[in-house]
This record gives structure tokens, C-alpha cells and sequence, in this order.
């Protein structure tokens, strides 16, 4: 990501984007199976269209590269809601971004672009800083995601259960979605089992005794202690439970969701639509605002900022150009 | 009668505040207020002192009748009670109450109460007859002054603050008034606070006045311990007082019940150490002559007649605590004490014999004067110190004379300083007789009642105090003591058991017998009469020494060729009529008070002893029948006169004489013009080591409290700096910053949160 | 389809877009192009608002999403306002220039001196020719000579 990003220099963004293919491929491999191969294909390349045009989009140094690319992105994002099934915001997005915010960019890139690369554009601020900043956020919340969506299944204990399965019924294995052994401080095995919803440990103490008891004797040679100390523990973090389909199917995915969606929206979220509509409208009102306040661009020129780079230093704004304010005031 | 005396001070009161509220605007009328109210306080002080004869006049013929009866007559105003802390006073030895009871607890009660007798009477009169033809004197001697009014107010609240001390009947009040004329003195000293000269004088008057008052701040809290109560009168109608008061009718009429002993004679001598200070005795006296750096009405006023002469009424006024201390020794000579009045008497006369010998060869025309005073405030503790009736009336008359005369003196110095243009130096100026004819004549009356020739004020009242002191000297014989003590052997050998000395008790018993001889056995009065009999040839021949520096001063002033400084230019000229009249009004006075008020009417006396605080047995005894000696008046004025011939001689002429004199004198010459090297020796022994000491304080302050102080305050200044740094401007930055928080957010809620 | 993996998959395609946009935002100078990234940043966000509501079942996430939109609309409008504003002041898009918040006697942000500075060439994106060619000047020597019209 910071080979990629613009140094000023030459070299360094091939390298960039191979390491940067391959820390998309490791992330890939983090993806979960979603059920037919169709639906993997699809996501898939969705996904990566979305983040390798989202990279480039950042890493570009001409904003006109950039603004195309992040409609690109923007595309693969509209692709990703549909695929959600959220077939009216794919659209929604499409038309707002695409159609008019990206538009209005490049507007603004046309009428306030300076001759040839400005350097600004070639430079990046503190880039290493801000890849490996950017970095540990993704990795936190890959992380986090990661541990509470996928958590492993440690064999032992899988073996365990299915060794057990026969004589317990207590736990099914295909029931046990995650299963992880950790060293307590005293020396105890914690076995913490992430169950599905239908099991629900939770509440039922002679359940749980009953799953201590058998899973700490026949864990207690593969994990190497005595029975004693090994604890079982299920369902430590509660996960979301999940719905049924048929549910689902009623509801968010229902065929007929602009008419549920603007149901929704009309009717529980009426405040919130009102709110949006009120805050677009100050927005214009806004705009229009700042951009009719200061005309005379000579009043105050000014550029503090010293420029090494020979001789882009403050340009006096032509006469001509005073009058571009007002095309995009029009616009918004 | 009681709102008369509130008056009094009331009305000066009002005036400064008005001139001080207004002055800005009154500017060159500013003196109307103040003179018009200081002149309405002089009229009530004549109806207070009135009033006071007549009831003195009604209580003798009671006295009469009947002995038992109070002594003295006192008339009580109280305006308000100041402080009041229920059993602050806790005793195991046990208070005095009038109705003779004892208490163990005391409050302390502080009533601002106004109390006349015939002292304070006297002193209210004085000193408001001289402050009005002060002011009317400084409205056209201070005439055109930037600060005009500014004067004025002060001068206002002097006289309010003067006349307070004199009349408030409570030793903390008294205390407070006692600061309040020296923060007045200080304030008008130190006038033209743009002259560095008075600046530094005023200082050193505060500073040095300070020693004094720390002298009389240890006796009032000795009072307070010994006697459980501050005021002067008894507890009066309605106030919550119990204990007798210091100086009330209770004890006045039964002595014993005075605290005696060495606590006595340590109260006595720290309250001369607080006169010392404001009267300017020896070793305290070297801030007066550096007064003179005020504006010169103001030295007639304070610095000559009225606050110096505090110390002289505080003496007066706690007659009967000295009496109490008896003849408890402050120390042994041989097998003789030397007791607290002897030490009055002593400083008193060495004072007027040093002050008179630095102003011998003083060039300066107002320090002669000051100098002058300084020496004749001496007389008056010479006077004082001798303790007996007497000599008590004699320093007091003096105190009332001399009030008239310097103040003549110093204003007709002021005439002269404000025709030469501000030049005080007598070098600089002569013969000014024919351009200043009145001040010439007056001051000449004045330098005549200095010197004290007959009949005018000073012959008179100086005559008293030689009299009183040869009396002193010579009038109790031994053997006549000696036939009383051993009347009295029996009774005294019981009375001494118990460590106190009875004074009253014997005093009663030996009529007419000096109190000090009379209750001590082993009194040997050869050391007294020898002692007392010193300082009359000593008193005397300060008479002298008076006599020639007055007519020195005079003639270089008034005599010989006309000379005038340039800074006078072309303008030197007699003063204008507000100025001559206080001059022509108190050289009148000066000529004839002696002679009204004096020896030849005794009205002076009279009225003066019938103040409670004289007019008790123990000191009414010692006085003796008035009589006129004819030797002591006739050596007094011999003197005197060897003193003026001397200086017509040394003065009128060319003058060639003084310099070869002086000359031939060397090193004791030097020694008078330096007066004494006083000032050079306190600035070795206190004021540089003290100043050495100043400047250690202040490097501790400077490094080692202030570098704690800016060490901890450099803590946050430089977290601030490190801070600041982040401060960078960049959106970025800050997006950065936020973003690193949201990063700590979440990385805490994954490890953290489940 | 396998509801969990979904939105496994989806918060995981959120997090990239939303890193990388924060990244994006945090390097580049180009008011526009941070602008941009902000923007990503939503995107998203939206992603996983959209995959968590479709987990649930409920409509709140979709909701939450036309909120996003709404205000990033809004947003842009402002945004794109005050770019316009600032530009016209200083001739430059870059953010740097305006960094007048900072303490007063910090220096301003000192930009890093380049190995070699060439002024290169514009490279604007190739549009295949449609219609009749423009009449081009012919004294304006310059590569993709349709600059000159603008």
C-alpha cells in the first residue's frame, strides 16, 4: 500500500500492487464458503473488484484516475448490496454516486485542475504512517470479525466429540461451530465450545454438567491432564442467533422489497426520512451559501506554505476564472 | 457637655473628609474647610476646659468637706463599644473591681470612650489653638502647591488623630492614635514625596518611631496581663466592664491596689521606651531633625508642638503607674536604686544636653530648631522624671509654653524660608532683619522665650523645672526621712513580708514626706539628692547652651549684611498677612503665657493637678508650697544671659571669632556638626547588617523559594511546548490522531469486550 | 446460501474498503481525492450496515444506508463548495496550504524534497475519437490538444 501510494519517486509500485495481490490473496483465503460455487464466483469477484479499484482509486496519483476507479469501486459496492439483497440501494447508489456526486467531482476536477501533475499529487503525506495506521485498523477488525464469525475447531476436542457422539448425544458435532482449548492460569484446560442456537447451554445446569462430565473424561487423554482439570465452557460468546430462511425470505429478501422497503421507510422510519430531507435541503442551502459569499478572489491572496519545487508557487487567479464558483453553485 | 467633647475631634474629622472627597475640585480653597472646622474644634476645646474648671472648682470645695471623696474630676463620653470578648482575660491572680471584690475573669472590652480632666482639657486647647494658626499660616505658606488640598486633608486628620490621643480614655486607642499622628507625621514629612531627601526622611521617622512603639506596645500587653483591663476610668453606666480601670477613681484612691513590684518598674520603663520614640529622646531622637524635610507648618505643628510632646503627656498621664513603681530598682547604684524616673530624668537631661550641643554648630536654620526641640523635650523629662508634684506641673507648663514659642520659631523660619526662595542654610542668608521686619520682630520674641528671659513664656516655665529640680535636689533633708522611718519601722518590717511596697499606706502615715525615701528602709537619698542635684547644674547650664544657639541662629539670620540666596531672586519680600498673623498672634502669646497662666496666677497649676492622675495622695503629697526662688530664677537667667552676650559677641560682627573658636576646637567641633556620629553608628550596628540580612532573605526568596515555585510552573510550560508541537496545522494530522484513537477504542473492545 | 459466511465475507470486504479509504485519506493531499476516500470510507461502512441487517432480518441496516447516502450527498455538495472556495484562494488543491489552525510559531508543513523533479506530462485518459475531429488550433503545439479548448 505505501509502494503504491505516491512517493515522488520512481519504481516501487509494481512491487506495490504484487504485494498487494497477495495480501488480497491471504485475505481471500480468510472468505467463508457461501454454498454453490455460483455464489462463491460471484461474490468473489464482486469483492475483489470492489477492493482492487477501492486500492487504486487511492492510490492514483490524477484525481481523474482516481474518480474513475472509485466509480468502479462504487459499481463492485453496488454489486456486493445486491448480492445482500438490498436490490434497492444498489441501485440508489449507483444513481446518487455515479450519477450525480461523481458527476460533481469531475466537474470540480475540470474546472480546479492545474496544469500537469501538481506536486501535491505526486506526494503523499507521511504515506508509511498512514498504510501502517490504516493497516492495524483492518487487521483489528479482520480480527475481530474472524474470531467471533469463524472461530477454529480444534481437532482434538472435534475427535472428541465424535468419538463420544454414540454414547453422550449430548453434543452433536456438526452442532459445535468452534471449539478452542486455552491454558488458565492455574493450569486448568479451558475448553470453550461455540454451540449452535438450537443447543443453548445457557440456562440448563444439568445439561452442562452432563457435557462437562463427559467431555472431560474423554478429553482428558488427548489434552494430557487429568479430568479434574479440564473445564468445559459453551456458548462463552453469545453469537447472533441466526434466523431461518423462510423468515428471511418473508421479510428482507421478500420479492416485493421497494414496496416493503418504502413501507419500511414510510412508516417506522418516517423521522429518519424526514430528518434526511431536511438535512438535504440545508445542505443546498449551504452550498450556495459558501459559494456566494467571497466572489472576488483577489481579496485575500495568500500562500503561507514555502514550495521547493520550483516556481508553483501561489498562481494569481485570472479574471475569468472568478466566474466558476457559479456553475457549480447552479449544480448543487 | 459630652457632645462638646465629641466635637472635638469630630469636627477636623469632617473637614478632611470633606477636603479629601471635594479637593480635586476646591483646589485653591481646600484650606477653608479645614481651618474653619479646626477653629470651631478650638472653640469647643475652650468650652470643654471650661466646663472642666467649673466642675473642678465645684469638686474641691466637695474635697473639702469631705476627703473620701473622688480625686480629680473627669467627665466620660463614650461613643460606642469597639470590641467586647466575654472572659478573654483568665487570672489566677486575682482583679480589682471598684466595688473592692475581686474576679478572676475579665473581658476584653475596648469602649471608645472620649474622657476629659483638666490634662486632657489643656492638651485639647493647645493643641487646637496651634494647628488653627498652623493651617491659616499654611494657607499662604502652601499657596500655589500642586497638592494643596492633599495637604490640607492630612493636616485634618493629624488634628483629629492628635486630639483622639489626648482624649481617649483606653490604652489600646491610645495606641491607635499613637500610630495614627505618626502615619499623619509620616505622610506630611515625607509631602513632597518626590524629593528623595523627604522620602528617606519619612521612612526613617517611621521606622525609628517603630522601635519606640514596639517599646509601648510590650507595656500594653504588660497592662493588660497585670491589670485585666486597658481603660484608664473605672467600668462606666451600662458597659460591661468589671475591673477597675488603670487609672480609675478605684485605684487612684486606694494606691495598694496598683500592681507594684518589678513588673511595675518594667511597664514604667517600656512606656518611656514608646515617649522615646515619639518625643525623640536620646538614642531615638535622630529622626526629628531629618522631619524638617517636611513642609515647615508642619514641623511647627507636629515636630514642635503638638505630636512630640505625646511621649510627655503618656508620661503624665500614667504618673500614678510610675508612682506604683516606686522605688523598686530598675537597677542598683552601689546600694542605691536607680528607679524608673530617675531614668526619665536622666535620658531627659542627657537628651537636652546633647541636642543642645549638636545644635550649637548646625547650619541649618530648622535644624537648630529641631534640635532645639529635641533639647528642650529633654527638659521636659528632666522635669517629669523628677516625680514629684512640681515638677510634673513644671514639665507640662513647659510642654504649654515651649508649644508656643517653637511653633513661633519654626513658622517665623518658615517666613524667612519661603522669602529665600526655600533656602533654609543660614550661610546663604543674612541680615534679613531690614527686609522682613515682622518676622525679625517676632522671631526675636520667640528666641527671647526660648532662651528663657523674664517675663517672657520660657523664663517661667523653664524656672519651674529648675525649681522643681532643686527641690528635688535639696528639699527633703535626711535626717528629717530617716525620724519618719523610724516612726514607721514597725509597720514597714509587716508591710515588706508580703513583697509589696505600700506606698499610699505610709504616705498617709508621713504626711508631707518624699514617697520614695519613705518607704524603703534602706533608702539612702545621698545617691538621689546627689544625682538630681547633677542634673540641675546640668538643667542649668543647658539653659545656657539655649540661650546661645537661639541668638547664634538668630543673628545669622537677621544680622549682619544683607544677604540673599539667588534662588529667592529678586522677589525677597515679607510674607503675606496669613502667614505674619499666626506669627504676630503667637509671638503675643509667647510674651505673655508665662506670665498669665504661670508662677504669678498658679492658674496653670491649679487646674493641671486636679487631674485624676495628679491629684491622688501619693503625688498630691510631694507637692510642697509654691515659693519663688529668687537663686534659682537668678542663676537660670544669668546664664542665659552669658549665653546671648556670648553669641552677640561671636555673631554680631564679622564673625571671625566663631571660625577661629571652632577651629581651635577641632575634633569636639567636628563632633557637634556631625552631630555626635549617631546616625553613622546606627548605620554600622543596625542598618548594615540588617540590610546584609535583607539581602539573604531575598536571594533565598529570589533562588530557592522562587526557583521551586517556577520549577513547578515550568512543568506544565514545557508539556505545553512538547504539546504544541502537535499543534501542526495539518487536517491530516489530526485525522491521524483520531484515527489512532479509534484504533485503541477497538483494539480495547475486541481484547477486552467479549 | 450460508447466511454467516455471508456477512463473514461482507464485514471483511467492509473493513478492507473502509481501511483503505481511512488510509487513502490520511496520505494523499488532494482535497479531492481525500474527499474521495472519505467517501470510500462510507462505502464501507454501508457494506457492513447492509450485512448485518440482511443477518438480522431487519430493515434498520438498509435504513441506516439511505441515511449514508443522504449525507454523503450533502456532504458532497459542501465539501465540493468549499474545494471550490479554497482553490480559488490559493491556486492549489493541496491541503497542505491551509494548515493556518497551527501554533503560531510552528513552521508550516515542509514538503519533502524530491529525488528529481520532471515536469510530467498530463496523461489524460484516452477517448477514442467520435464524430467530426474539432478544428484545432494549430499554433497550440501541445499533446492532447483538446486541453485547449477547456
Amino acid at each position: 500500500m505505501w509502494l503504491m501510494l505516491p512517493r515522488g519517486r520512481k519504481g516501487g509500485r509494481l512491487l506495490g500492487g504484487m504485494l498487494s495481490a497477495a495480501s488480497l490473496a491471504c485475505f481471500g483465503a480468510l472468505g467463508q464458503c457461501l454454498g454453490t460455487w455460483s455464489d462463491n464466483l460471484v461474490f468473489g469477484v464482486v469483492g475483489t473488484t470492489a477492493v482492487v479499484s477501492a486500492a487504486l482509486a487511492v492510490t492514483f496519483r490524477s484525481p481523474i484516475y482516481c474518480a474513475i476507479w472509485f466509480a468502479l469501486s462504487l459499481l463492485a459496492t453496488a454489486g456486493l448490496f445486491m448480492i445482500q439483497g438490498a436490490q434497492f440501494l444498489g441501485v440508489a447508489t449507483i444513481v446518487v454516486y455515479a450519477g450525480a456526486i461523481l458527476v460533481t467531482f469531475l466537474f470540480v476536477i475540470m474546472l480546479a485542475q492545474p496544469e500537469g501533475h501538481a506536486f501535491y499529487d505526486r506526494v503523499s503525506w507521511e504515506g508509511l504512517l498512514a498504510a501502517v495506521t490504516g493497516s492495524v485498523l483492518v487487521g483489528i477488525l479482520t480480527m475481530t470479525t474472524v474470531a467471533v464469525l469463524s472461530p477454529g475447531k480444534d481437532p482434538r476436542v472435534m475427535a472428541a466429540l465424535a468419538a463420544d457422539q454414540p454414547a453422550g448425544k449430548i453434543l452433536p458435532a456438526e452442532k459445535v461451530r468452534g471449539a478452542r482449548v486455552t491454558t488458565a492460569a492455574d493450569g486448568k484446560q479451558i475448553v470453550e465450545l461455540q454451540t449452535s442456537e438450537a443447543m443453548a447451554f445457557e440456562k440448563d445446569e444439568a445439561k452442562l454438567k452432563a457435557l462437562n462430565a463427559e467431555l472431560a473424561t474423554s478429553l482428558a487423554k488427548p489434552l494430557g491432564v487429568a479430568a479434574d482439570q479440564i473445564l468445559v465452557i459453551p456458548d462463552r460468546v453469545k453469537l447472533p442467533t441466526e434466523r431461518n430462511t423462510e423468515k428471511r425470505e418473508k421479510n428482507i429478501l421478500n420479492p416485493q422489497h421497494v414496496a416493503k422497503l418504502g413501507g419500511e421507510m414510510f412508516s417506522k422510519q418516517l423521522i429518519a426520512v424526514e430528518i434526511a430531507g431536511t438535512l438535504l435541503l440545508v445542505a443546498l442551502v449551504g452550498a450556495i451559501a459558501i459559494l456566494s459569499i467571497d466572489r472576488s478572489p483577489k481579496t485575500r491572496p495568500l500562500d503561507s506554505v514555502p514550495t521547493k519545487l520550483g516556481g508553483r508557487g501561489p498562481r494569481p487567479v485570472p479574471a475569468s476564472e472568478a466566474s466558476e464558483p457559479e456553475l457549480v453553485g447552479g449544480k448543487s | 457637655m459630652n457632645a462638646l467633647l465629641i466635637a472635638v475631634p469630630a469636627l477636623p474629622l469632617a473637614g478632611a473628609l470633606f477636603v479629601a472627597l471635594t479637593g480635586w475640585k476646591l483646589r485653591g480653597l481646600s484650606h477653608w474647610p479645614i481651618v474653619l472646622t479646626i477653629a470651631a474644634s478650638f472653640l469647643c476645646s475652650l468650652g470643654v476646659l471650661n466646663h472642666v474648671r467649673e466642675e473642678v472648682a465645684k469638686n474641691q470645695a466637695l474635697a473639702d468637706s469631705d476627703p473620701a471623696k473622688t480625686v480629680g474630676f473627669e467627665m466620660v463620653a463614650p461613643i460606642w463599644t469597639w470590641l467586647d470578648i466575654p472572659d478573654a482575660y483568665q487570672s489566677n491572680q486575682p482583679l480589682n473591681t471598684p466595688g473592692g471584690k475581686t474576679v478572676t475573669t475579665a473581658p476584653l472590652h475596648i469602649d471608645v470612650v472620649l474622657r476629659a480632666d483638666a490634662l486632657t482639657a489643656i492638651m485639647l486647647c493647645m493643641v487646637t489653638f496651634i494647628s488653627t494658626l498652623v493651617a491659616i499660616y499654611a494657607a499662604g505658606y502652601m499657596h500655589g502647591d500642586r497638592s494643596y488640598w492633599r495637604f490640607f486633608v492630612y493636616i485634618g486628620l493629624f488634628v483629629f488623630s492628635m486630639t483622639m490621643l489626648v482624649s481617649v480614655s483606653n490604652f489600646v486607642l491610645l495606641f491607635c492614635f499613637w500610630e495614627a499622628v505618626g502615619a499623619c507625621s509620616y505622610l506630611l514629612i515625607g509631602f513632597w514625596y518626590q524629593k528623595p531627601e523627604a522620602a528617606a526622611a519619612g521612612k526613617k521617622a517611621l521606622l525609628v518611631n517603630r522601635v519606640g512603639d514596639f517599646g509601648l506596645a510590650l507595656a500594653l500587653f504588660l497592662i493588660w496581663t497585670n491589670y485585666g483591663t486597658l481603660d484608664y476610668h473605672d467600668p462606666v453606666e451600662g458597659g460591661q466592664s468589671v475591673v477597675a480601670g488603670v487609672l480609675g477613681q478605684t485605684r487612684l484612691a486606694n494606691p495598694d491596689l496598683f500592681v507594684h513590684g518589678g513588673v511595675a518598674v518594667a511597664i514604667c520603663a517600656l512606656l518611656f521606651v514608646g515617649c522615646c520614640g515619639k518625643s525623640a529622646q536620646f538614642p531615638l531622637h535622630v529622626w526629628l531633625p531629618d522631619a524638617m524635610e517636611g513642609p515647615t507648618p508642619v514641623s511647627a505643628l507636629i515636630h514642635a508642638a503638638t505630636m512630640v510632646t505625646a511621649g510627655v503627656y503618656l508620661v503624665t498621664r500614667c504618673t500614678p503607674l510610675f508612682m506604683a513603681a516606686g522605688a523598686e530598682p530598675l537597677f542598683m547604684v552601689g546600694d542605691s536604686p536607680f528607679t524608673a524616673q530617675m531614668l526619665v530624668a536622666v535620658i531627659g537631661g542627657f537628651t537636652a544636653l546633647l541636642a543642645g550641643l549638636i545644635a550649637l554648630t548646625q547650619t541649618d536654620l530648622k535644624r537648630v530648631l529641631a534640635y532645639s526641640t529635641v533639647s528642650q523635650l529633654g527638659y521636659m523629662f528632666l522635669a517629669l522624671g523628677t516625680g514629684s508634684s512640681l515638677g510634673i506641673v513644671a514639665g507640662m507648663f513647659h510642654l504649654f509654653t515651649h508649644a508656643f514659642f517653637k511653633a513661633l520659631l519654626f513658622l517665623g523660619s518658615g517666613s524667612v524660608m519661603h522669602a529665600m526662595g526655600h533656602v533654609i542654610d543660614m550661610r546663604q542668608f543674612s541680615g534679613l532683619r531690614k527686609i522682613m521686619p515682622i518676622t525679625h520682630a517676632t522671631f526675636l520674641i520667640g528666641c527671647l522665650a526660648l532662651a528663657g528671659l523674664f517675663p517672657f513664656a520660657g523664663f517661667w516655665s523653664k524656672d519651674e523645672i529648675l525649681a522643681s529640680l532643686h527641690e528635688r535636689s535639696h528639699a527633703h533633708p535626711v535626717a528629717t526621712e530617716q525620724a519618719a522611718l523610724q516612726i514607721d519601722s514597725s509597720k514597714q518590717a509587716s508591710i515588706d513580708r508580703d513583697g509589696y511596697q505600700h506606698v499610699a499606706l505610709l504616705s498617709e502615715e508621713t504626711p508631707h514626706k518624699h514617697p520614695h525615701a519613705a518607704h524603703n528602709p534602706a533608702f539612702d537619698t545621698t545617691f538621689s539628692h546627689g544625682l538630681y542635684g547633677f542634673l540641675y547644674y546640668l538643667a542649668v547650664g543647658c539653659a545656657g547652651l539655649t540661650a546661645f544657639y537661639t541668638f547664634r541662629a538668630f543673628y545669622m539670620t537677621f544680622y549682619g549684611e544683607l544677604k540673599v540666596p539667588a534662588a529667592a531672586g529678586d522677589h525677597a519680600h515679607e510674607s503675606p498677612a496669613s502667614m505674619t498673623t499666626p506669627l504676630v498672634v503667637l509671638a503675643v502669646c509667647a510674651v505673655f503665657v508665662g506670665m498669665v497662666f504661670g508662677f504669678p496666677t498658679h492658674a496653670f497649676s491649679d487646674l493641671l493637678t486636679q487631674t485624676p492622675s495628679l491629684a491622688y495622695k501619693t503625688i498630691a503629697d510631694t507637692a510642697v508650697e509654691p515659693e519663688f526662688h529668687v537663686d534659682v530664677a537668678f542663676w537660670g537667667t544669668v546664664v542665659a544671659l552669658i549665653g546671648i552676650a556670648l553669641a552677640s559677641y561671636l555673631y554680631l560682627g564679622d564673625r571671625k571669632e566663631a571660625a577661629a573658636i571652632a577651629k581651635a576646637s577641632g575634633p569636639l567641633y567636628d563632633l557637634s556638626l556631625g552631630k555626635f556620629f549617631i546616625d553613622q553608628l546606627y548605620l554600622v550596628v543596625f542598618v548594615f547588617p540588617l540590610l546584609v540580612l535583607a539581602y539573604l532573605c531575598y536571594a533565598v526568596d529570589r533562588f530557592l523559594i522562587d526557583g521551586a515555585v517556577n520549577t513547578v510552573g515550568a512543568i506544565p510550560v514545557a508539556a505545553g511546548k512538547t504539546m504544541r508541537l502537535l499543534q501542526n496545522g495539518m487536517v491530516q494530522f489530526y485525522a491521524l490522531a483520531m484515527v489512532l484513537g479509534l484504533i485503541v477504542l477497538v483494539w480495547g473492545i475486541a481484547i477486552y469486550g467479549s | 446460501m450460508n447466511e454467516l459466511a455471508l456477512l463473514h465475507n461482507s464485514l471483511l470486504i467492509g473493513a478492507l474498503l473502509f481501511g483503505l479509504g481511512m488510509a487513502g485519506f490520511l496520505a494523499r493531499r488532494n482535497m479531492i481525492i481525500m474527499f474521495l476516500c472519505a467517501e470510500m470510507m462510507l462505502q464501507g461502512i454501508a457494506v457492513s450496515l447492509i450485512a448485518w441487517g440482511r443477518y438480522h432480518n431487519d430493515w434498520g441496516g438498509q435504513m441506516l444506508v439511505i441515511m449514508i447516502l443522504t449525507v454523503a450527498a450533502c456532504e458532497a455538495g459542501l465539501a465540493l463548495a468549499l474545494i471550490v472556495m479554497l482553490y480559488q484562494r490559493t491556486g492549489r488543491l493541496d491541503i497542505a496550504a491551509w494548515s493556518e489552525i497551527r501554533e503560531e510559531s510552528l513552521p508550516a508543513y515542509q514538503d519533502v524534497e524530491l529525488d528529481e523533479f520532471t515536469a510530467e506530462t498530463q496523461v489524460w485518459p484516452k477517448l477514442t475519437t467520435a464524430g467530426v475531429l474539432p478544428d484545432v488550433d494549430p499554433s497550440v503545439d501541445e499533446p492532447g490538444g483538446h486541453r485547449g479548448q477547456l
